[in-house]
């Protein structure tokens, strides 16, 4: 038995919690967002594997 | 012997070659003339055109524990025989002796050219690693079911000797399909001769899917078990989270041996002394052969969300678990991956982790 229950699409597959593009203190920001988005996430209750956006309403 | 006849050579473990059970294991490589053990069920089946000339014994540990030296010692062995055909087994679910048999297998086939044969049990983990280097029969998982396994070998070598299926194969192999010869896939493409194109057959399929009626896919998928779902964590400020990554990244060194892929182990470290801000990128070592590492390197908590996590710890909003879990994910072996999944999450139980992030490339 193999897999994930929650699935937060990160930023890019060599980096997925950063940026190295973005300006330092961005770059932080949106490291803050996916950790609070990982950590909500770990909240919710999902009846199947399901895949998450960074931000709600997001596509996937 | 009869001019014309087939030579072929066996290989069997300690146990079957009639030299002890696991006290034995570690006996090295012997040869017995003939057929021994199932080896005589076995040239009984095959008849008078094909002779067992040799039976190649070697201990399961010896064998499994030494694989390149092993193989080429086996090599050795077998090649003054000149073979035709080589047989190894049938294993069933005997994990050490699959794996050895697969390793024989695919060192005779790669140095001599010729066809080899043996038998395994779905969960043997010597089928997911050997199958794409030997023909793999399926067979139920007791030797109690011996006959049935040699038959089925033996059906196997015949279609390879007579070209049975070579007619409606491009590659001219006798062997049919798995699902008609009862082996596992190799994971190879193969081409057939077909009446009609792939663009016809593909509408054929169209057609039948719309009008709701039975078809089958020329391209099948990996089918995998649903999992259990974990329950939501209900007050995240008190919970303990872990972080784990299959991104490969460790330490410089890498000692727990982590591969750049199908690698089989994992490892965890301290994450307040794997992340110390005093280390730099020339302390860390990615075994990931599957994306590039610059950004990671550049900035490991690009992989690794420590500094977030730690100051969301200082100001009471999470816990924050003391080791950092690392592995490489990366053309792995599905049953790898379930075991060593079972393993973290075994440790991560005893040190009372409530939920994990876990990090993938």
């Amino acid at each position: 038995m193999v897999g994930l229950a929650r699935i937060l699409i990160g930023t890019e597959i060599p980096n997925p919690f950063g940026n190295g593009e973005l300006p330092k203190e961005k770059e932080r920001e949106l490291q803050t967002q996916y950790v609070l988005r990982a950590l909500d996430l770990l909240q919710r209750d999902v009846q199947a594997t399901t895949l998450f956006p960074l931000m709600e309403g997001q596509a996937v | 012997m009869v001019a014309g006849k087939l030579k072929a050579v066996h290989y069997i473990n300690q146990f079957f070659g009639q030299i002890g059970g696991e006290e034995a294991a570690d006996a090295r490589f012997s040869v017995k003339a003939g057929p021994v053990g199932p080896g005589l069920l076995l040239q009984k089946a095959l008849g008078d055109d094909i002779e067992i000339v040799a039976t190649i014994i070697c201990g399961d540990n010896y064998f499994t524990s030494h694989l390149a030296e092993a193989a080429k010692e086996l090599l050795e062995l077998v090649r003054p025989y000149k073979p035709d055909l080589f047989f190894a087994g049938p294993a069933f679910n005997a994990g050490r002796y699959g794996i050895a048999c697969g390793q024989a297998c695919k060192t005779v086939s790669e140095n001599l050219n010729i066809p080899v044969f043996t038998g395994m049990h779905e969960e043997n983990p010597g089928v997911e690693l050997y199958r794409s280097s030997a023909v793999i029969l399926k067979t139920p998982d007791s030797a109690k079911k011996m006959g049935e396994a040699i038959d089925g070998m033996i059906r196997l070598a015949r279609n390879v000797l007579t070209g049975k299926h070579s007619h409606r194969f491009v590659d001219g192999l006798g062997l049919g399909t798995p699902e008609e010869d009862g082996y596992f896939p190799m994971m190879r493409v193969r081409n057939i001769f077909t009446e009609k194109s792939g663009g016809d057959r593909a509408l054929d399929m169209l057609l039948a899917k719309i009008h709701k009626q039975p078809f089958e896919t020329e391209q099948g998928y990996a089918e995998f078990e649903d999992i259990v779902r974990p329950a939501p964590i209900r007050d995240i400020r008190k919970a303990r989270i872990a972080i784990v990554s299959d991104a490969g990244l460790v330490e410089k060194g890498n000692k727990a041996g982590l591969k750049g892929r199908a690698s089989n182990v994992w490892t965890k470290f301290n994450l307040d002394e794997f992340m110390s801000p005093g280390k730099t990128s020339a302390d860390y070592c990615i075994s990931h052969n599957g994306y590039f590492h610059d950004q990671v390197l550049a900035d490991r908590n690009r992989m690794v969300p420590y500094d977030i996590m730690k100051s969301l710890e200082a100001s009471g909003k999470v816990v924050l678990h003391r080791d950092y879990y690392a592995l490489t994910g990366n053309a792995s072996v599905a049953k790898w991956c379930e075991r060593i999944g079972q393993e973290i999450a075994e440790d991560l139980q005893q040190e009372k982790v409530d939920g994990v992030i876990l990090t993938s490339t």
